[in-house]
């Protein structure tokens, strides 16, 4: 546990959680949103994976890990990266191809980096991310560390037979191996209907194989905070991997600056981005459970956007762009 | 010490599990009791399912974390399956990072000829390797098996050493202290400069038997075995500038010469040298794949026969020359004691 949560109570630890989760989340949307704009106005077309709407995945189980547990990810980061607190300003360089990027400019956008804060990389090969986290686990086995390794994908990865062996492996040599599916129900724009046969079972197949298996909303912070917590300990306690599914809404096209709902696959209700804001539902939260009223979440909200538009503007200045 | 070509690569491999903590054997079939390596190395050796795409997968992730995995593959055909980890992970990592975060993972794959094993057992893919910006390693000889395994182990880059299983008895007196940090080896008796043959893996044996036949005539003639291509590569072009020190240039490949390495070899050296007078042969075999009968083998692959006879037709002997075609020689693993080269 870090130094500022140590001598706090349960209940205040939860709290400041919350809130922090709370400034994460707006931080990746706002900084996300700014992204947007900009790739719209330059008309550049380059890959640009956002999270916007589905942001309580990423920092709900990041704010559950510790710096040493490592985090790898895939084309769409940016969210994991800021949620694992990677520094914001050369993950915009990084993006803008800048020389000042957490890359160098040589992997843009779906290249994310931050070894300091055990962000140890991503690749848009959705397919190869669970192998190579199966191996960054068994790195943490052999140094007998109390640490695990995630890793996330998609729910169109998870039908690759690379999700499937590694369980497999992690199982074999007790991996501390936790593997988040981010399941936004499309696969670019294919529905789950299209690809999977009508008896498919995630929890039948991951715990068949001999992992845990968990199954949430992935638009409730609080939920995955809890549960990624809870999967923590019983991976390490049990020597045996996990498997965390989440639900998640994406409120952006599969890449680039358009809105999803402004596109024509997707068969939910238009209103459903909003009606299951991850936002909204934490700021439910906080203001039940702990007490703040709208007006304090407002001033939070303020500030944050004002912070990160800041670290944003300050940043494009200094880029020399397209 | 002489021994054969597959005791110097396994003991090349408990040489360095014992030397380097960090170094690990991860595959399927690295736990036999023959090999040794599971028993006396327990924790560093991973009998892996079949499941090649996450093995190589795994490797990586070791490598990014400090590890010095070696991942075995029995046939190329097979590592196929995971080759996305292979050419898209571990070549890209440490570039597509921005540098400063090497994935030295190692890839030991074997391939090549042998009788019955038929188009899906044979094959190569050499030029595939060599286009990837990985360290590509082909031993030829017990030492440089053993010295190859030995300098991936302690290399910082990915890399895939190509072994081709046709040499697997060749013999040789191995010094275990010799690092051979050249990229080629030339074999010749004297100062001639007249022919050159240019090969690399199996390609040594049928060269070498033919360079010892013909030295029996009378006909002196040198040999360049190419044992590795590097990524960022300064030998490339004192190789290039010591095939250009000969005016007859055999190119001799056991799979097709079109598009493959020794094809590339032609094309850097017109390319770099400005050079368009060399009197340039080749003999490979014909743009097919490889076949399982023994009968259309005698067809396909190029032997020590058709150098010698080549060679022959270059100097203007016109002479026909009975030669044995050993059993092992033609369809199996050649006995050749390299020691006499």
């Amino acid at each position: 546990m870090l130094k500022k949560y140590k001598n706090l109570s349960p209940n205040l630890f939860l709290e400041k959680k919350y809130i922090e989760g709370y400034r994460k989340i707006l931080t990746i949307r706002t900084i996300e949103s700014l992204l947007a704009d900009s790739f719209l106005k330059m008309k550049k077309t380059s890959f640009l994976h956002l999270s916007i709407g589905q942001e309580a995945s990423a920092v709900g189980i990041c704010l559950a890990l510790n710096k040493r547990d490592l985090v790898f990810g895939n084309h769409r980061s940016h969210g994991h990266f800021i949620a694992k607190g990677g520094n914001i300003t050369k993950m915009i360089f990084e993006i803008f191809g800048d020389a000042r990027g957490c890359c160098k400019g040589f992997g843009g956008s779906m290249h994310m980096l931050d070894r300091k804060v055990g962000f140890i990389g991503t690749t848009p090969i959705l397919g190869s991310v669970v192998p190579i986290v199966s191996g960054v686990s068994m790195s943490l086995k052999l140094q007998n560390k109390k640490n695990i390794a995630v890793g996330f994908i998609g729910d169109g990865s998870a039908e690759e037979g690379g999700f499937y062996e590694t369980i497999n492996i992690a199982c074999l040599y007790k991996l501390p191996l936790l593997i988040i599916i981010e399941d936004n129900h499309y696969s670019v724009e294919i529905p789950r209907s299209l690809r999977k046969s009508k008896n498919y079972n995630h929890k039948k197949i991951v715990e068949g194989i001999g992992a845990f298996y968990s199954r949430l909303n992935g638009q409730d912070f609080a939920k995955i905070f809890k549960e990624t917590k809870i999967l923590k300990e019983k991976i390490l306690k049990n020597k045996k991997p996990a498997v965390l599914h989440l639900d998640v809404l994406r409120r952006f096209a599969h890449s680039g600056s358009n809105q999803d709902i402004e596109k024509d696959y997707r068969v939910e209700r238009k209103d459903i981005h909003f009606t299951k804001d991850p936002l909204e539902i934490l700021a439910k939260k906080l203001r039940k459970e702990f007490k703040y009223s709208r007006a304090d979440l407002e001033i939070i909200k303020k500030n944050v956007e004002l912070n990160a538009s800041k670290i944003y503007n300050q940043c494009l200045n200094k880029i020399k762009l397209l | 010490m002489k021994i054969n070509f597959i005791s110097a690569i396994t003991m090349s491999q408990m040489y360095t599990l014992k030397k380097n903590k960090k170094f690990c054997i991860i595959g399927i079939e690295v736990s036999y009791d023959k090999l040794g390596f599971k028993k006396k190395f327990p924790n560093q050796v991973f009998e892996m399912p079949v499941s090649e795409s996450s093995i190589n997968g795994f490797a990586v992730g070791l490598a990014s974390q400090g590890y010095k995995p070696l991942v075995h593959h029995g046939r190329v055909e097979f590592a196929m399956l995971g080759f996305d980890q292979i050419f898209t992970q571990a070549s890209k990592w440490d570039y597509m990072f921005g540098g400063s975060y090497p994935c030295p993972v190692s890839f030991k794959i074997s391939l090549g000829r042998r009788e019955g094993d038929g188009p899906q057992h044979t094959e190569g893919y050499h030029s595939l390797f060599l286009q990837s910006n990985l360290d590509i390693y082909i031993p030829s000889t017990p030492q440089e098996a053993y010295d190859q395994i030995i300098e991936i182990s302690q290399s910082k880059n990915p890399s895939v050493l190509l072994e081709h299983r046709r040499l697997f008895l060749v013999e040789q007196s191995v010094n275990k202290i010799s690092i051979n940090k050249s990229s080629f080896k030339i074999y010749k008796k004297n100062n001639n400069k007249n022919i050159l043959i240019v090969t690399y893996g199996d390609g040594l044996v049928d060269c070498l038997m033919a360079k010892d036949f013909l030295s029996e005539m009378g006909i002196e003639l040198s040999v360049m075995s190419i044992i590795k291509f590097l990524s960022i590569n300064k030998n490339n072009l004192r190789m290039l500038k010591k095939i250009s020190d000969y005016k007859k240039i055999i190119f001799f490949d056991t799979r097709p010469f079109n598009f493959g390495p020794l094809n590339s070899i032609l094309g850097l050296l017109t390319k770099n040298l400005k050079r368009s007078q060399f009197e340039i042969h080749t003999i490979s075999p014909q743009d097919t794949p490889a076949p399982s009968s023994h009968l259309l083998m005698e067809k396909y692959y190029p032997t020590k026969k058709d150098i010698i006879n080549l060679v022959l037709n270059i100097v203007g002997k016109k002479q026909k020359i009975k030669i044995n075609l050993e059993k092992d020689y033609m369809y199996g693993f050649p006995k050749l004691d390299l020691d006499k080269f």
